[in-house]
């Protein structure tokens, strides 16, 4: 278009910011030689824009050449990289190579527009790593830098940086009700539209469906979010905070896993007493678990109870899930096939001899299956056992190794050994994997379950009782877990119970608990807002039936009413009027003498106005006259200066009425 | 003056806005996909900012004023130059337009309108602004401004905005001055004179005051320190004798126009000598007169000649 002027040096800069800062965040994940490259290639173009280096364009085919095999070993690279997937990282990396390129061919206007809008699609790709707060606030900047860049290169040369750049804020920030507005009645289409590529939850941690001693150490030190919990009524007391998760049955004497068993339909529970309404908002962990307190009565999520009433979802979970849960604290399970008795039974054929021993003596010596639990305990408490995050490696037998000799581990090694004697003395046991506790946020009410509070603990099968949680760390370190077995200790638990007296300590729990309560609500209402969520909102404002079409109707009417709004504000001329300086003192000075009961009339230049005020007014004839002639030369004459002392003589210009004879 | 009203502004998506919409539509898929919420907000928020941008690009247009001028006449080839004078009654802050002649003729919708002439405008002032507009010039006779194309995609260049304003005013274009032939008849009146005793050419006469087309080596400088006019000489040329300027003296020139160029280059020639003359054609006869008023007199009834 004829319209736009020529491109700048200086224009290159404000483009280059904003591609530049759109990929940043992507620096982590692509591979170093894409950073470098990218970096190589702007410092290029900015040679080439002050003419310190030649640029490969047409006057310098060897650079072009040049350029055009850069390209083919980029997309080579990206394509020997990623093996040919088609998928987030792959598009990621290939979306940067061709912003890196592109700077080295940028040419004219129509370049660098398409480098702008390549670098808005840029920024939406960063959503697909990350959507917390302060990606979302980073990111807006770099849009309001993009736009700032496509103001700049339109507008006149003289319009220095900082209007351009508010000119761009203030552009977006006025986009923003048309936004909202969009965003909570455009219909969302259920599902995905093509498959979601096996790449885009790669990186997320949680627990795993198995367990190999030393998983659980690393986890232990991730401060993440592993999910957030709504009560709906009372939170249940913190020593019931047993967030189940995989139940692992079969062993090999060093891995644990689910095995067969656990797809086979659960038993039915006996429930007394009252249930738990709880809402769990679950960050993606890319297994199929979800976390549910024992023991699951009813869900509305995509998901059934296994053959120990954890809870599995019908796929993976690839992004963040929100589900209703319900559960029974007080229930007993005692249906028990002869498989399941088979595998809470069954140990590795000569693995363990050690401790299969000392469970075998304890049966012989015809304990009772309720005191050889204790017996079991008693000798985690007696021992020097030790619990850390960090034990010694047990490269032989993991389960004797750490019985008879290291005595030290944490949760995983107490709840894998404790099983394994429990086998041994007959008793059916199985290890729950999974979480205890959490913090609870008083902002919001809702209790945060981070990765550290990652547990793994027994549950063995006692007759009568049916099966019975028994958490063998709590014997060694009940300050691990917040509120152990023997639940002796009440009140403070893990919720905040982190030097309350100290002043510090606590304003810095409240500045967290704040923010995690912004991370939340962020979670919960913008990024799971979903087409659930959509109609609720809609049905909550009266209207019934939601359908698609519905949805656009009611879409299409407010976008209407809002954006004719804007549109208002936007023409509204009078708004908008720039009065210079002068015509500002000028008007105060009018307003002043209105004051006094002398207003100007809407004919009455400065000149003649004053003269009528001086014949009112004897006593202010000569300032009224200075003011009113410093006004016209300024306005009418071609004096440029004398602007201060308008002003000084109107800020001391403060006429009174004249008093009554 | 002519204002630009907002039933007059016209507005379309530029190439870049067309980009930028493909780019909402594939993040809008991108996000129905991966059910990404910022996705879906950053969508809409560039759907929000094309909106924005839309009305504030004609928002920079709308309103706006301009008057012109005559322009003063040029001979055919050289550019008229035409004083526009911008004018903003809202005054509001306006950035980076571009004037363009729309070249008249019959437009069709799917005929791209030609241009010619272009000026650049940064800012116009809440006091107005002075633009200089040279229009190419092919055709003697008089050359209307017509219509002016105004646009421009301030502030974003997704969106392109124009409108036209009608301008009456116009500029006479003189025919070209070219020709072989040589002045006629100089030879024999310079002949006839030399025998009358007389003032010669520059000869003065004593002064008169200054007209536009004055040449300033006529202009008496000293006389005019003294007074508070600009004087010019007047030179006494009568005793040379008139000279009259005829069609017919210009037969086997050429077509027409090429007559109308030789005779408007013998009236430059003759003026430029301090002759007195005049011009007789088929359907018109201006007597002998002598300066500036007579040469565009003379140079006016050639540009306006019918061809």
């Amino acid at each position: 278009m004829s319209t736009a002027r020529s491109l700048q040096p200086g224009d290159l800069w404000w483009c280059l910011g904003a591609v530049a800062l759109a990929l940043a965040p992507h620096a982590g994940r692509l591979p170093l030689a894409f950073g470098l490259g990218f970096i190589a290639s702007a410092g290029w173009r900015m040679l080439g824009a002050y003419g310190r280096l030649p640029l490969p364009d047409r006057q310098h085919p060897a650079l072009w050449w040049l350029l055009q095999a850069i390209a083919l070993a980029s997309f080579a690279l990206i394509y020997w990289r990623y093996q040919g997937q088609v998928g987030r990282d792959a598009g990621v990396a290939l979306l940067s190579a061709l912003a890196g390129l592109k700077l080295l061919e940028l040419r004219n206007n129509r370049d660098y527009y398409v480098v702008c809008v390549l670098t808005y699609f840029l920024v939406v790709t960063n959503f697909f790593f990350s959507q917390e707060i302060p990606t979302a606030l980073y990111l807006l900047l770099v849009t309001v830098l993009t736009t700032a860049a496509l103001v700049r290169v339109n507008a006149p040369p003289a319009m220095g940086a900082l209007r351009c750049a508010r000119l761009g804020l203030f552009m977006v920030l006025e986009s923003m009700p048309l936004m909202v507005v969009c965003f909570l009645l455009f219909p969302r289409l259920p599902g995905p539209l093509w498959g979601i590529a096996a790449d885009s939850s790669s990186g997320v941690t949680g627990l795993s469906d198995e367990m190999t001693i030393g998983r659980i150490a690393h986890l232990g030190t991730s401060d993440e979010v592993a999910f957030r919990v709504v009560f709906s009524d009372k939170a249940p007391p913190a020593r019931d905070l047993y967030w189940r998760g995989p139940v692992l049955w079969h062993t090999d004497g060093r891995r644990w896993q689910a095995g067969d068993i656990a797809r086979r339909a659960p038993p039915s529970p006996v429930v007394r007493g009252r249930r738990v309404n709880y809402e769990v908002l679950l960050e993606a962990h890319g297994s199929r678990w979800l976390p549910a307190l024992e023991t699951i009565v009813y869900t509305d999520g995509k998901s059934r109870p296994g053959r120990a009433r954890d809870l599995m979802a019908t796929e993976q979970v690839k992004r963040r899930l929100r589900y209703h849960a319900q559960s029974a604290l007080d229930y007993s399970l005692t249906e028990l096939s002869a498989d399941d008795r088979a595998a809470a039974l069954a140990l590795p054929v000569r693995a363990h001899p050690r401790t299969r021993e000392l469970g075998q003596r304890w049966r012989t010596q015809g304990l009772a299956p309720r005191a050889i639990v204790q017996a079991a305990l008693a000798n985690f408490a007696a021992a020097p056992f030790t619990y850390t995050l960090t034990p010694q490696l047990l490269p032989n037998d993991p389960i004797d190794g750490f019985l008879f000799e290291t005595k030290e581990g944490f949760c995983e090694h107490f709840a894998a050994s404790f099983v394994v004697l429990m086998r041994a003395a007959g008793i059916p046991a199985r290890i729950v994997t999974g979480y205890q506790g959490g913090e609870y946020n008083t902002i919001s009410e809702y209790f945060m379950v981070r990765q550290s509070d990652a547990h793994a603990w027994a549950e063995v099968y006692l007759d009568g009782d049916g099966w019975v949680r028994v958490d063998p760390t709590a014997a060694v370190a009940p300050e691990r877990v917040s509120l152990g077995f023997n639940g002796a200790n009440g009140g403070e638990g893990a919720l905040g119970g982190i030097g309350r007296d100290n002043a510090v300590a606590g304003a810095w729990l409240n500045l967290r608990q704040l923010w995690d309560s912004a991370a939340y609500h962020w979670s919960r209402h913008v990024l799971g807002y979903s087409a659930e969520r959509q109609r609720g909102l809609l049905e909550a404002l009266g209207m019934s039936d939601v359908t698609p079409a519905r949805l656009v109707l009611w879409l299409v009417g407010v976008m209407t009413v809002l954006l004719g709004l804007l549109t208002l504000i936007l023409l509204r001329g009078a708004g908008r009027v720039v009065l210079s300086p002068a015509v500002r003192l000028y008007g105060r000075f009018c307003a002043r003498l209105a004051r006094i009961g002398l207003p100007r009339a809407a004919h009455e230049g400065p000149v003649e106005y004053a003269e009528r005020v001086a014949a009112a007014r004897g006593d202010l004839a000569s300032e009224v006259r200075a003011i009113a002639q410093r006004f016209a030369l300024l306005r009418y004459g071609d004096a440029p200066d004398g602007l201060s002392d308008l002003r000084s003589r109107v800020r001391a210009f403060r006429p009174r009425r004249a008093p009554r004879q | 003056m002519d204002l630009l009203d907002r039933r007059r502004v016209y507005i379309v998506p530029t190439r870049a806005g067309l980009m930028m919409f493909g780019v909402v539509g594939l993040i809008l898929i991108g996000a129905t996909n991966y059910d990404n919420a910022l996705a879906y907000i950053l969508c809409f928020l560039l759907l929000g900012l094309m909106h924005s941008a839309m009305l504030r690009t004609w928002r920079n247009l709308k309103g706006l004023g301009l008057e012109v001028a005559d322009a003063e006449p040029v001979h055919v080839g050289n550019p008229a130059r035409f004083e526009l004078q911008l004018t903003d009654p809202d005054a509001r802050e306006r950035y980076a337009f571009t004037l363009r002649r729309l070249l008249p003729g019959k437009r069709y919708w799917w005929w791209r309108p030609r241009f010619e002439g272009e000026a650049g405008v940064e800012t116009v002032p809440a006091a107005g602004l002075r633009v200089d507009l040279s229009v190419p010039t092919a055709r003697r006779g008089w050359l209307t401004l017509d219509r002016l194309e105004i646009a421009s995609s301030f502030p974003l260049g997704v969106f392109r905005t124009w409108g036209y304003f009608r301008c009456s005013a116009r500029c006479l274009i003189y025919p070209a001055a070219v020709g072989q032939r040589p002045l006629p008849g100089v030879g024999e009146s310079s002949a006839d004179d030399t025998g009358t005793a007389g003032p010669g050419v520059d000869d003065f006469a004593g002064l008169r005051g200054y007209v536009a087309g004055d040449s300033l080596r006529s202009v008496h400088w000293r006389a005019s320190a003294r007074s508070d006019l600009l004087l010019v000489k007047k030179m006494q040329g009568g005793g040379r004798g008139e000279l009259v300027l005829r069609w017919q003296d210009t037969g086997g020139v050429g077509d027409t126009e090429a007559r109308i160029a030789q005779l408007a280059q013998w009236v430059l020639q003759a003026d430029r000598a301090g002759l007195r003359y005049g011009l007789e054609l088929p359907a018109l006869q201006i007597a002998p007169e002598q300066g500036p008023l007579q040469r565009e007199r003379l140079l006016r009834a050639l540009a306006l000649m019918p061809a």
